[in-house]
């Protein structure tokens, strides 16, 4: 019997770490190979991860809500199968079905003794490696524990190797300058959250979902965003929108005016290729993407997740409308792919079903527009030189100025209103 | 209890009052938490086994039992010893008053601290919820955000002959007495055994030990507790290694020796077999906390056992010694506020208060050869010691081990057997966690003549077989 150390493999989505939502596998039970053990929350979606071997759970490398490295220890399952001896497996998404594909790994089982930069989420492990010894004091472990330095790695300055407390610092600056993504985030602000916080005051650690909405809106926050803003007469619109409803068969689901928008939102980008584009500020590269994948920001218990309509450009109304429902029901109960959430060319955000008119739509990095849509609303409005009530649709559209610019902006939004006002004008551009 | 009753709302719950429990009530306090602890027995338990029946209670009778044969001891120095007498009631005033004393000052602590201790029986019943039904048979719903288990441990009985209170006896009990038994059986020779076995002895019990180990401390390196075995000899003590208890009988026990069966005479039993964690009436399963084998909470290295409940102390693996309790309390309370923390002590000490005394922190050159370090080591005896021969304690088998890494002579485990062991052993604990050498050992000026050149003069003695580990590598 050997102890096999599970390293969180990469499950093949391209993530870099996974917070581990559920327990399935309790330690001392057993397991057997490709039964689920835990589920992991990814980007925006729960994967399940299934054992690599016969045997028994030995330990949890982490508890639940904790946030787990890809390659970092996952768990410990004590088994006879072969692979065990060969090594731990990760980076792959299967574990090596032989030994040899094991054996040449770079990961060594050391690994239970590395401690993270990932804050609180493996805070207890200790920064000393297994069996030998850091020559550090009680204090400069603290701290370094505290500020995610793995002392292992640090060299110590000090007599007979020992690590100090400069030398601690000093690597935790050196890591800071070469990766500040990386950087201990959680561990050097839980502290100060929670030394601060008031007997009322609730601390909310922000974890799995929120977490990935925080740093994908902070990293949209560099874009430099120009907005338009109108308001389209959507009489023709609802006219259309009840008749296609009128139309339609028991059995299809509900047809949505978002359906239409989306419609009105993918044929106007087939005029307008320069919005439904991605842009690499890095390699000063704009990718004009062939199809039209867009994004729905949906909002679930959770938090928002923006599941990805593919290809919505060669979709029928019904088509879309039957999509979006099915995508929008697994955003919300979490059962929705990794790969459904990826890909976007553009996004739609229907803050209009919150009763909302007017938005500020923030634009999805590496995405260089997005289009929101407000309530319908009853507006007086000047037709032919008199006051008329009509229902407005407020729309409000953004877009990367790196990328393009306001009359850029302006002709769109003129394609996307003509398409709304009167939806006739799609059926030219239908396939 | 109304059913569905409001939970009362609570910060930080901790269970139990001892070391463990009060420190991390203190810890958590000071950090700005609001702090509720259930003792069972309330405010009059504060302090727990260790100061109630444990630690103190007995450090305080071996103390006493010191004195009486210290003046025989010195006869050949000039003394003429008379007699001396032992009135155990009295002893047990003193000991009561100065229990009482330090339970006072921790309860005053918790009060400037502002923590609110609460007697009764928790119970989990949810990962955040726990009962506490009070001596008055109320119950008492708590909503925690955390809470930290410290609940402690208790003496295992023998399942052929479990504790009466009269005749067969928990340490706790016969720390109790009001009168000391004519002559004692005690079974078990761990620590607990040996020190009551000791003292006992020196107030005049005829004592003897039964062992199923083939050797006392078992738990010890051997050469620990050889010392030890020669003075109970000196003292009348009779050690039955190898034997167990068989049973009861009208005047004494029965023993299992390899010499076959034996009848020893005893008014009283003593078990001192072990101890058991008090987590089995705590709900733990519903709140999700997962027990080993032996009935511990598992935690990880930041004493959590679930995201909202951390354990420290005996309910945890490791030593079941009230300063390791004490140790992870702020770890524990760290932990639970989402700071990181991690319990990862290069040594814990390990006493025995017997005669002589018995110290060790950090590895045994066993314990670091099995995890396949190069190690040293170098002892330096008793018989060397000036201030040792002005105690007539040089000849005691005393001597001071100091295990090294041979690559840069780092200490890592420190071993002491003589007069005072358990205050020495401190500086050896140091010496471990600051990542100490043998030389800065041997380069730190020790007063003379003291005890505590012995690890100066090991230390010499190291760098003066390894030379300097500094040198070495310049």
């Amino acid at each position: 019997m050997n102890t096999y150390p599970y390293l969180l493999p990469d499950v093949g989505e391209g993530l870099g770490e996974g917070e581990i939502v559920a327990w399935r596998v309790a330690p001392g039970d057993e397991v057997s190979r490709d039964q689920i053990i835990a589920e992991i929350q990814t980007d925006k979606s729960v994967v399940e991860i299934p054992s690599p071997v016969d045997g028994v759970l030995r330990r949890h490398g982490a508890a639940e809500g904790e946030v787990v490295p890809v390659g970092e220890l996952l768990a410990e399952i004590d088994t006879d199968d072969a692979l065990a001896g060969a090594g731990p497996a990760a980076g792959d998404s299967e574990p090596p079905a032989t030994a040899d594909g094991a054996a040449g790994g770079p990961e060594a089982p050391a690994s239970e003794a590395r401690p993270s930069r990932d804050g609180p989420g493996k805070a207890g492990r200790a920064p000393i490696s297994g069996d030998g010894r850091v020559r550090a004091s009680p204090s400069t472990r603290k701290y370094a524990l505290a500020h995610g330095v793995d002392l292992a790695s640090v060299e110590g300055s000090g007599p007979g190797g020992r690590v100090t407390l400069e030398d601690v610092k000093r690597a935790e600056a050196a890591a800071t300058e070469t990766a500040p993504e990386e950087r201990p985030a959680p561990a050097s602000t839980a502290p100060a959250v929670a030394a601060e916080s008031s007997a009322e005051d609730e601390v909310v650690a922000v974890r799995g979902l929120r977490r990935q909405i925080a740093r994908s809106m902070t990293a949209s926050a560099s874009i430099p965003t120009i907005y338009d803003w109108r308001d389209v007469d959507a009489t023709e619109l609802l006219r259309t929108h009840e008749a296609l409803r009128a139309n339609a068969r028991e059995d299809e689901p509900r047809l949505t005016l978002l359906s239409l928008v989306v419609k009105a939102v993918t044929t106007a980008l087939g005029q307008h290729r320069r919005f439904n584009a991605t842009y690499d500020p890095d390699r000063e590269e704009i990718i004009r993407h062939g199809s039209c994948n867009v994004g729905l920001a949906t909002a679930t218990p959770e938090g928002l997740i923006v599941p990805v309509l593919a290809e919505a450009d060669r979709r029928s109304i019904g088509e879309i409308g039957t999509e979006i429902e099915r995508l929008a029901a697994a955003a919300r109960d979490r059962s929705i792919e990794v790969a459904e959430t990826r890909s976007g060319t553009v996004t739609v955000s229907n803050y209009g079903s919150f009763g909302a008119r007017y938005g500020n739509p923030i634009i999805r990095a590496p995405e260089v527009a997005i289009v929101g849509v407000g309530r319908v609303y009853d507006g007086v409005v000047a037709v032919d030189g008199q006051p008329a009530v009509r229902p407005l649709l407020p729309l409000a559209v953004g877009t990367d100025h790196r990328v393009n610019d306001g009359d850029h902006l302006a002709a769109f939004c003129a394609t996307l209103e003509a398409y709304l006002v009167d939806p006739r004008l799609l059926l030219s551009r239908v396939r | 209890m109304v059913v569905g009753e409001m939970p009362e709302s609570v910060d930080l719950l901790v269970v139990g009052g001892g070391p463990g429990g009060y420190t991390a009530a203190l810890h958590a306090a000071r950090a700005g938490r609001d702090v509720v602890l259930v003792d069972r027995a309330g405010a009059a338990g504060l302090g727990g086994v260790c100061l109630h029946h444990g630690c103190i209670p007995s450090k305080a009778l071996i103390e006493v039992a010191g004195r009486v044969t210290a003046a025989a001891e010195f006869e050949e120095s000039g003394l003429t010893p008379g007699s001396v007498g032992f009135d155990m009631a009295r002893f047990q005033s003193w000991k009561n008053d100065t229990v009482e004393g330090l339970r006072r000052g921790v309860d005053g602590l918790l009060g400037r601290a502002k923590v609110r201790v609460v007697a009764g029986d928790l119970r989990f019943t949810r990962p955040t919820q726990a009962v506490i039904e009070t001596p008055e048979g109320q119950a008492t719903f708590l909503e925690f955000a955390h809470a930290v288990v410290a609940t402690g441990s208790r003496p295992v009985d023998l399942p052929d002959m479990p504790r009466d209170g009269e005749r067969v006896l928990d340490s706790a009990d016969l720390l109790a007495l009001t009168s000391l038994p004519d002559s004692l059986v005690v079974v078990g020779g761990g620590y607990i055994g040996v020190e009551l076995s000791t003292a006992c002895a020196k107030l005049g019990s005829r004592v003897t030990i039964v062992e199923a180990d083939e050797r006392l401390l078992p738990a010890m390196d051997a050469k620990l507790s050889r010392p030890l075995g020669s003075r109970l000899e000196a003292l009348g003590i009779e050690v039955l290694t190898d034997s167990t208890v068989d049973g009861l009988d009208a005047d004494g026990v029965l023993v299992h020796t390899p010499d076959g069966p034996r009848h020893v005479e005893a008014a009283t039993v003593v078990t001192a077999v072990g101890r058991r964690p008090n987590t089995d009436s705590l709900g733990l399963d519903t709140a999700d906390v997962k027990l080993d084998d032996a009935g511990r909470i598992e935690v990880g290295d930041d004493r959590r056992a679930t995201p909202t409940i951390a354990a420290i102390g005996d309910v945890t693996s490791g030593h079941a010694l009230a300063h390791k309790a004490t140790a992870e309390a702020a770890v524990a309370v760290d932990a639970l506020a989402g700071r990181p923390a991690a319990f990862a002590p290069q040594g814990v000490p390990a006493v025995v208060f017997g005669d002589p005394e018995v110290a060790s922190a950090g590895l045994s050159t066993a314990e670091a050869g099995a995890r396949g370090m190069d190690v040293g080591s170098v002892t330096f005896p008793l018989t060397a010691s000036g201030r040792a021969a002005t105690m007539r304690a040089a000849t005691g088998g005393g001597f001071a081990e100091l295990v090294y890494e041979r690559g840069d002579g780092g200490v890592v485990g420190v071993h002491l057997v003589g007069p005072h062991a358990s205050e020495l052993i401190g500086e050896g604990v140091l010496a471990i966690e600051m990542g100490a050498t043998v030389e800065d050992v041997s380069l730190s000026i020790h007063p003379h003549p003291t005890l505590s050149e012995q690890l100066y003069e090991a230390a010499h003695l190291g760098v003066s077989r390894t030379g300097s580990h500094v040198d070495a590598r310049d």
